[in-house]
Formats: structure tokens, sequence, C-alpha cells
């Protein structure tokens, strides 16, 4: 099974694989940089942020005479149309950002896993209708059923979650279904299921712990892809409300001064650009360190 | 003959399950919203009337049906391709819809017209310097326009031709149009304005297109300089591209004709893909942009609490996405003699 | 090979450029002679042009299509003859004689006459009796319209009424051509197909525009009615020939239409800009509009129930910063509920911002710390949103949150009645943004607090009082006008005693007029919110 050799298959391997895309990947140092930069972010955040209350969407007292202002020593990024601080909002907003991809890419994992690894190993009629559902719900971007639970539940929260987890379990339930059909035509699986070991075993000891890593990988990169939606969710309008900690939310209300304060919008956007690119720079080179034939050494020969 | 009718039909009624259950999640998410639409429908009548009238407006809905019956009738009413009427725009969803698509495809077309091939090219070029540093950059670079929010891009694009003297407004000027007497046969404006020979609407609409679809362009660019990176790198390590240079065939010749080549069909199915999943970037920056198209009924379906509307919007898109991949897959079965569909 | 590909190329650009020198220098000389055309900038979407029937932002159409029999002035508070020349009442208001313009014809070249009046006022009174819709309440009181002869209409009333306000209200008080019904194959005015024609983008009024293109939710084109009575009187030959209104949602959308040289009126552009447009060399015209923010408490919902907590907030509102970082200087401080210069508002009725006392009424509420209020306010509004955002910063220094909660309108206006079916899923605190469909201050007054106004009483206010108050008030006005005021200023003390509603601010709208383009005073009234009286209107080329 050549697809599956070079993958990690515990912590310990993970971190192996890890040190060796640093040791070997410039993307790879640049980009867990950049991840950990948010991180710290996320953490301290609050705790950093010059004028913390202005991080949390509260206008100052005084904000009829700081509204509006260029970035300068005191405030870095400026402040927006009702006088906060834009480094502030920057900085507290990180943690929301965090907190919003975290929780879809690790449930859609988790959802995703668990219907593809079923599918593969159940076959029939679980199979059909699993791979009708990951089918439907792959033909409705996020945005769009964030429109619908807009309309349905209002803003929040749970809007944007939950309309990123609807969409984005499908892509991993089809690559663990990938994988896992793989793991289960192959002949220990099948002696294990024949020797009477029960379902629940095989599949956790034999199928998922084969099927993770990759999928693993990709959710690393994904991470990234998903702040971005999540963004655009949240700067439509659709997901969290207008006084809610977070970059997309800045953005949207910078959105009606681009053209007299391009600051309240720009800076925020590139964290967004920045976060994205950390995880997308990490999750391919990581697979790249996965994948051997990706990771033969270039010789020009021509 | 790589693609069978066999093919064509099982992938058609395949699409069509799929779309019914898209139209049973989408009608059942957005009845349970608050509010109730037939008010709204009825005109928000007050007064003594208003009772009868609002009975009234929920039967012509279909409202007083149980939730099964609604959604079944929903459905009938889709395949034949009615979507109801819109609460907003008194009109059958279906029109608002279609007279809004072209607008948003076109900006869509502009932008994979701008991002594949320039994408592509850079690809190859990386491709061909593998290993070294300016591939390292262009793979960057392709990351970097890869995760960036097309929201904030479209902004920033907007922004900066603003400073430059330049605001990129709207599809087409009122004044012009009106003066020239320019009128919208399919849409899409730059071919109706080549039917009607009318160059400074055709040059206007196209100044005000540039810029929003350079915006929409980076995901796409982003994906196909990585995606031919990768493929036409993998071509370059096979023995027949081997074999070609050690006859002394040109460079450049194998490199497009043959890694380039090999690289194609895997290209159009990913593009493909994007290109579906592109509709909603292209939507959010119709919006930045201040454009007419499928980005406006978004908020429309918000404003005016308009399921009909939403559900329409949450089909088409949907409708499209089935669409897009099984061109997207016919076009490579057509590329690739490999492929047998 | 590689020559064919050549000449191929050379091919192809010859005949480009070919193709392109006959675009460019022969298309343009075929430009169009001198139309004069204004392109106005609406936020809104059109929602109807039924002249009977349509009650919200259709007013911007049918305000230049349509006329009424007066028009109010609000300046001097009196009513002006538009197709009435005269009027006058009889038996204590309750006759009215109506004198109607001689020589006015609608666009179809049917002849303006009694007959019209009294089916236009019929239909209104009778949708609005049938099916609740549109503003026909105003007629209510109309028990029979004869038709004495061609140029003269008597109204008999069951109750006493200001008919000529009333006949000067900006919506369902429109008079449109009888020959409507023949063209919309309406059996008879309540028929369903008369609406169905007027929205598909027909017209049957008499005003100085007709609709020539109705595309509601993107642009309407009004084009100039050659025969309207009323040139001669307006005298303005640069008055457009065309008018686009162009629905623009988005306020950056107009501010970079207006840079682009796209509008050439915007009517809300961010108020932000509006300095940076003037020192581009805009035109800017503030027009301080009857267009008001109430806050509404909700007095049927645990802690807005208790009279001390409201007065704590109301006392906890920033008042001093509104016009400022809210409004962007555009506003002007409400007083009362009504708003400046309409009838019967008053002076110095408002809170103060003062903690000190909100912590005193706090205490005395029994309320306790950390009390969670709801506060629901139209989205797309930004100075809404800077005041909520404002409201929810300064309530947070008395340890009391708010929870924002921005809806479009429709729903903002379900969350708001639901006040009373079901008061505790209803917000505590809510916007209602007004103006007037007629000028009196009942028009306010019963619609936003009477206990039987349940559909826009969004405190879910009932104090018999206060509705008798302002009934009687109603039902003086005919017969003594100032006393009617003084008990409507009466009943607003009642509710700033009680705080259950104040005016926030009044809108003070920024048009911004491009330089080709230029908008007389009269040309805008602040009862026809956002209707531009284009007939003086001045266009430059």
């Amino acid at each position: 099974m050549s697809a599956l050799r070079g993958r990690f298959n515990s912590a310990a391997g993970f971190l192996d694989l890890a040190r060796r895309a640093w040791r070997r990947s410039t993307r790879f140092r640049a980009g867990s940089l950049l991840v950990a930069a948010m991180v710290a972010m996320a953490v301290l955040g609050p705790y950093v942020a010059p004028y913390p209350s202005d991080g949390w969407g509260l206008v100052p007292r005084n904000a009829a005479e700081r509204a509006g202002k260029p970035p300068c020593p005191e405030f870095p990024f400026g402040t927006d149309n009702l006088g906060r601080d834009v480094l502030s909002r920057v900085l507290v907003g990180a943690r929301l950002a965090l907190l919003q991809i975290a929780l879809v890419v690790s449930v859609s994992l988790a959802l995703g896993l668990f219907v593809g690894v079923c599918a593969a190993y159940y076959r029939g009629p679980v199979e059909a209708l699993l791979n009708y559902a990951a089918e439907v719900f792959l033909a409705l971007p996020a945005m769009v059923i964030a429109l619908a639970l807009r309309l349905a539940l209002g803003q929040g929260f749970h809007v944007v979650v939950t309309s990123l987890i609807l969409s984005w379990w499908p892509w991993y339930a089809r690559s663990s279904y990938v994988y896992a059909r793989a793991v289960v035509e192959m002949e220990y699986v099948l002696l294990a299921r024949l020797a009477g070991v029960p379902d629940r075993t095989v599949l956790l000891r034999h199928v998922v712990v084969n099927v993770l890593p990759p999928v693993l990988v990709q959710a690393i990169t994904d991470l990234g892809s998903v702040l971005l939606e999540a963004s655009a969710i949240n700067f439509l309008g659709l997901g969290l409300p207008p006084d809610a900690p977070d970059w997309g939310i800045v953005v949207q209300n910078g959105f009606k001064y681009i053209v007299s304060m391009p600051w309240v919008s720009m800076f925020p956007g590139a964290f967004i650009l920045a976060t994205a690119l950390g995880f997308s720079l990490v999750g391919d080179s990581l697979r790249e360190e996965m994948d051997p034939k990706m990771r033969r050494r270039w010789k020009l020969w021509f | 003959m790589p693609l069978s009718l066999n093919y064509l039909v099982k992938r058609l009624l395949w699409s069509v399950a799929v779309l019914v259950g898209v139209v049973v999640f989408s009608y059942v998410v957005i009845i349970l919203s608050p509010g109730d639409p037939a008010v709204k429908w009825a005109g928000n009548p007050r007064g003594p009337g208003a009772a009868k009238a609002v009975e009234e407006a929920r039967r012509e809905l279909g409202l007083d049906l149980p939730l099964h019956l609604q959604v079944l009738n929903f459905l009938k009413m889709v395949l034949t391709g009615d979507l109801g009427y819109s609460i907003a725009y008194r009109q059958p969803v279906f029109a608002v819809l279609t007279r809004n698509l072209a607008a948003t495809l076109e900006l869509l077309f502009a932008a994979y017209l701008i991002g594949v091939p320039l994408g592509s090219l850079l690809g190859v070029a990386a491709a061909m310097r593998r290993g070294g540093s300016v591939d390292g950059l262009l793979q960057t670079l392709g990351l970097a326009l890869a995760s960036t929010p097309t929201f904030w891009l479209g902004m920033a694009v907007f922004a900066v031709l603003f400073s430059a003297g330049f605001p990129a407004y709207g599809r087409v000027s009122t004044g012009l149009a009106l003066a020239t007497g320019f009128q919208a046969i399919t849409g899409f404006y730059l071919l109706d304005a080549l039917l009607q020979l009318n160059a400074p609407v055709f040059f206007d609409a196209l100044a005000r297109l540039l810029p929003p679809a350079l915006a929409v362009a980076a995901y796409p660019t982003g994906l196909c300089l990585r995606l031919s990176r990768a493929l036409v790198a993998d071509a370059l390590l096979e023995e027949y591209v081997r074999a070609a240079v050690a006859w002394g065939v040109k460079r450049r010749v194998v490199v497009w004709k043959y890694a380039f080549r090999a690289a194609l069909p895997g290209l159009v199915q990913v593009a493909g893909t994007a290109f579906a999943y592109s509709l909603i970037d292209a939507m959010v920056v119709e919006y930045v942009f201040g454009r007419e198209g499928l980005g406006r009924l978004l908020f429309d379906a918000i404003a005016f609490s308009d399921f009909k509307l939403a559900v329409g919007l949450l089909v088409l898109v949907a409708a499209f996405y089935l669409a897009v991949n099984t061109l997207a897959d016919v076009a490579q079965a057509l590329i690739d003699p490999r492929v047998r569909l | 090979m590689r020559r064919g590909v050549l000449a191929a190329v050379i091919a192809a650009v010859i005949v480009a450029g070919a193709l392109s020198t006959y675009f460019l220098l022969y298309l343009p000389s075929q430009r169009r002679g001198k139309v004069k055309t204004v392109v106005y900038a609406y936020l809104d979407k059109i929602t109807g042009i039924d002249p009977s029937i349509e009650d919200d932002t259709g007013i911007v159409v049918i305000g230049s299509v349509y006329e009424t029999l007066l028009r109010y002035d609000p300046i001097r508070n009196v009513t002006v003859p538009v197709l009435a020349e005269s009027w006058e009442s009889s038996e204590n208001g309750t006759v009215w004689v109506f004198r109607l313009r001689r020589g006015v014809v609608f666009h179809d070249g049917t002849p303006f006459n009694a007959t019209a009046v009294k089916l236009s006022i019929e239909r209104a009174r009778d949708v609005y009796r049938e099916t609740g819709r549109g503003c026909g309440y105003i007629w209510d009181a109309v028990e029979e319209v004869e038709v004495v002869d061609d140029y003269t209409v008597r109204i008999k009333l069951s109750y006493p009424q200001r008919l000529d306000l009333m006949a000067a209200a900006s919506y369902s008080a429109y008079v449109f051509s009888p020959s409507a019904l023949a063209k919309a194959g309406a059996k008879g005015p309540l028929d369903p197909k008369l609406e169905e024609w007027f929205n598909s983008g027909n017209d049957a009024g008499s005003g100085p525009y007709y609709v020539e293109y109705y595309s509601p939710e993107s642009e309407v084109r009004l084009r100039k009615f050659e025969k309207w009575w009323g040139w001669s009187l307006v005298n303005n030959p640069d008055a457009p020939d065309v008018v686009v209104i162009k629905i623009r949602p988005d306020p950056l959308d107009q501010y970079n239409g207006l840079l682009a040289g796209e509008i050439d009126i915007a009517s809300s552009v961010p108020r932000a800009n509006v300095r940076d447009l003037a020192a581009r060399g805009f035109k800017v015209i503030n027009l301080t509009t009857f267009h008001n923010y109430i806050l509404l408490l909700n007095v049927r919902r645990y802690p807005t129930s208790v009279r001390e907590f409201r007065l704590a907030l109301l006392h906890a509102i920033p008042w001093d910063e509104i016009v400022n970082v809210a409004l962007k200087g555009f506003g002007k401080l409400g007083s009362g509920i009504l708003p400046h210069g309409f009838p019967g508002h008053v002076e110095g009725l408002r809170y103060s911002y003062n903690l000190t006392l909100a912590r005193e009424y706090l205490k005395r509420s029994g309320v306790g710390p950390g009390a969670t209020v709801e506060f629901v306010y139209q989205s797309d509004y930004e100075e809404n949103e800077a005041f909520a955002q404002l409201l929810k910063s300064r309530l947070a220094e008395l340890n009391i949150t708010v929870v924002l909660k921005p809806m479009p309108w429709t729903a903002v206006k379900d969350a708001g009645k639901e006040v009373w079916t079901n008061p505790d899923a209803a917000p505590h605190l809510i916007i209602s943004d007004w103006w007037p469909t007629m000028p009196s201050p009942y028009d306010y007054l019963y619609s936003l607090l009477h206990s039987e106004s349940t559909e826009w009483n969004w405190a879910g206010y009932n104090n018999t009082e206060f509705d008798e108050l302002i009934s009687r008030a109603y039902e003086l006005e005919g017969a003594d006008y100032a006393e009617a005021l003084r008990l409507y200023a009466e009943a607003q003390r009642i509710v700033h005693e009680e705080g259950v509603a104040a005016n926030l601010w009044d809108e003070v709208r920024p048009f911004v007029v491009g330089g080709r383009v230029e908008v007389p005073e009269n040309a805008l009234n602040p009862l026809y919110m956002f209707v531009i009286r284009f007939e003086y209107v001045r266009v430059k080329e």
C-alpha cells in the first residue's frame, strides 16, 4: 500500500513529520511562525491591546475627537468612524477567528471521518445514503447555507459555525471514504473481520488510524480556507452581529469608509490574509513531506 | 468515443437527485424562519380587513398545507422550472434570477479568462525552474493569492483605483447607455454592446468589468499556478518526456506539447470545480463594486425575508455547481483519452 | 505554417483596428441631441406605484407622477391648492366642498374632473376597509363623495375632521384617471387587476412626469409631461426631460456614483463623507425632515416594565453624543415625540445624560445589577448602527448589558408587534423611524402609542388617559386647532414622565448634488420624504 507510506499514525509520528518539514522547508518555517503569531495573539490579544475596551467594540468616551484618525504613533492602525482603535480591535479579534475555525474544522473532521469510514466499511445502502448526503452539501457553498440559516435563525455565532460545518464535512467524508476503502480492502482487515473482532475495534484500530493522518494534514490547510469563508460570511452580515470582535466585522465596519479611511478595513483584512496564508504554508509543506514523490530532490536534467 | 450516452443519462439523473436534496433542505430550513411570509405577501395589511387578506395570501402561497405537502408541491414546481413568486420583487423568482445571473456570469467568465491562463503560465514557469528560488517564490505567491479574502481584495483594488481617479462603479454609465440607446439583450453587456456595435458602451463596460474581475481572478490564478506547477513538474519526470528530450525535441515543445498537455485534464477538472464555487466570490465582489447581479439578491432576500427568493438562490447555486461539474467531467473526458465515461 | 500564423495575426489586427476606428469615430457622433437628464439615487427598492394603496417607498415615483387635491406647506403650516383651487368646510367640519382646477389632463389625455376625485378617494378608503392595505384610513371619516358638477365635489364626513389636511396627505390621497380601469381590464375599482396594472409600471396620473420605464429593484425612468397644467406657473425652461431614479441601496455606492459622474442627486451618502464631497465642489442641501427616530421601551416585559428602570435607561442614553458621534452632525436632537417644525412639536421635553440620576433611578427600580436588555433596530441605517453601539457602550457603565439585534425592516416590524401577543419575545428597546402620512400630531401619537394601534405601538403602551387626550385633540382639530395642539402637548408630557418613548433625533438629510444640476429649495418638502419635485430642478448642459 504505497499510498499510505510515509504517514504518521501517532502524535510522535506527527511531531517527527513536523520536525522534518521544519528542517527542509523554508515555507514551512514561515508558515509556522505566522500560525504561532496568530495563536499568541488569540491568547494574549486582550491583555496586550492598548485600548482593550475599544477592542471589544465599546465606543470610547471621547469618540468625537478620536474618530477617523489615520495611523499615527498613538493609534498605529488608526481609528474607525466611532473613534475605536483599530489595532486593539484586530488584537482582540484574533480569539474569535481562531475559535470559529477550530470549531468548524474539528467538528467537520469528526463528522466527515465518521461518515466516510462508515460508508466504506458497511457499504450497501449506508454507503449510498452517506455519499448522497455528502453530494447534496457539496453542492451548497457555506455562503448560501448561511443565507438560509440567517433567515431562519437570525444573526449569531451559531449561524457562521453551523453553515461552515454543513459545507465542510462532505470534504472530509469524501477523502476519508476514499482512504478507508483502500484500507478496508486490505487482507488483514478482512481477516480481522472474519476472526470475529468486533466492528468497533476494527474500525478504530485499523481503519481510522490509517485514514486520519492524511485527512488531518488536509484539515490544517483548510483552517485557512475556513477563515476566509467565515470572514466573508461575517463581512456580508450573515453571521456575527455587527458589534462582535471579529476581523470580518471590522472590515465591514470600514466598508462604507473605504475611500476616506481605508485603514479600518485594510489592516484586519491583512491579518485574515496572513493567517490563512500561514495555515496554507504549513499544510502544504506537510503534505509534500508526507508524499514521497513530492519530496524527491528535483534534478534539472535538461 | 470516450463519452457514452449511458454515462450522460446517469449523470443527469444523479444531478437531479442531488438537486432534490438541495430543494428539500433549503425549503425546510427557510420555512422555519420567524415572521409570516403571508403577511408580507398580503402587503402588511392592517385594520379590519387584515385577517382575511393574510388568510388568502397564505392559501395563495400554499402555506396552509402540511409541511411535507408543501415540500412536495415545491419540488414539483422546481422540476418544471418554476420557483414560485418572489415576495420582494412580486415577480417569478425564476425571472428575477435569470435576469441577474448574466451580470454575475459575465464577471465570473472575465475573472477566469484572466486567472486560468495567467496561473497556468506562472505554474509552468515555476515547474521549469523547480527547486530554485523562483519556484519557491511563485509557489508562495500562488498560496497567497488563494489565501486572500476576495471581498477585501476587491475593496483594496477599488480604493487604489479610486485614489488614482478611476472609480470603477456599477456595470455601465447610465448617461452613456441612455445617450447611445444601449439596450440590454442578453444581459452580458460586453456582448450586447458588440451586437449593437456600440463602442463607447463596450469600452465603458469593459473598464468597469476589469477591476472586479481582477479581484475575483486571484483565487483561480493561485489555484492554477499551484496545480499546473505540480502536474507539469510530475509530467516532466515521465519517461516519454525524457525520451523526447533525448531525441532532441525543443525544450519549449517538450514543456507545452507533452508536459502541459498531460497536465491539462487535471487542470480542467479542478478549475471547473473552482469555477462553480467562485460564483460566490463574484457575488461578494459585485456587492463591493456596486454592480447589479446575484449578489444584490442575497441582500434583498434578507431585507424582505423573501424566503422564495432565498430558496431560489440556493437551488440556482447548487444547480450551477452540478452543471459546471458535469461539464468539467465531460471536457476532461474529451481531452484525456485515458478517461472513459 | 509560421507564415500562415503571421498572416492571420496581421489580418486580425487590421480588422480589429478598423472596427475600433469605426466605433470610436462614427458612433459617438450619433449621440443624442439635447435630452436633459437627471439621475437621482435613492436607497430603497420601489415597493409599488399604486396611487391608492402604496404606503412606502413608492412615493418617490408617485410624488412626481400623481397629484393630490392640496399640498401641505410645513413652513407656514397651511395647505395650498393643487388639483383643487379652493375649498371650504361647513357644519362644524363635517361637510367639505372642493372646487377643482379646470383644464387639467391626465397623462393619457383624459380630462381631470370630479368623477376622478370620487373614484380615487373611494378606492383608497375601500381598499383599506376591505383588505387593510394602504393608508386609506385617512379617508375613514368619509361617508359620501358627491359629484356636484364636473368641477365640484362635496364630501360628507361621519365625524368632524380637518379634511384639507387629509387631502394633502402624502399617501393614498392621489387622484388617478378613471380610464385606468378599462386599460387594466378591471371590473371595478377594487379588482386586484387594477393594482397589478399599476404595479407593472403603468400610470394614470396628472403630474409633471410620467412613468416611461419601471424596474422597481433597479431603475425607474420618468419623462416630462408636456401638457402638465403647472408648467406655466413653474416657469422653468431647464426642467429635466428625463428623470432616472436609480436604486442604489448602499451609501458608498451613491458616493462613488457621484464622483464617477453617474449620479446627479444622491439621497444618502455616508455621513462621514459629506464634508469630503463638499470640498470636491458638490453642493450639499441639508433638508431637516419630519423623519424621526423614536425609541420605544417595552412596558410589558421585565425589566423595562418598571418605570424607574426605564427612566434610568433614558438618563443613561448619551444624548450629548448622539448628534456629534452617531449622526456626524446630520440630525437634530429630538424633543417629545413629534419632530421640529411639525405641528404639535414641544421644545424642551427631553432627558439629560446624567449617570448619577440614572444610578439613583436604577437603585429605586429594584432591578438587580447586571440586567440585560435587547435592542432591535433597522440594520441598514448607518446612524442606527452607530447609535446602537454608542448606547451599548454607555449602558455598560451602568452594568447593563445591551444585546444588539439589528434586523431588516420587515423583521423589525414583526419583532415590534410581538409586544401585544408575546411581550417576553419582543425586544426591550426598539427604534421606530416614522414619517407622517398626514400633517397632524395624531399621525404620530396614535400610531406609535395608542392602545388600539397594535400594528405600530411597539411599546405595548396602554394608557386610557393618553388615548382619550389624543382622541379628543383629533376631534377638536376641525373646530379649535389651538386647543387641540395644547392637548397633544399634554399627551407628550405624560409619555415623557412615564419614560415610554422618546424621540431620539430628527433626521437632517444631506442631499448631495453634482455640478450639472441645481435643486432649488422648493423642490424639497419634508412631508414628502425623498420626493424631489423635478419640475423645479434645473439642468445645465
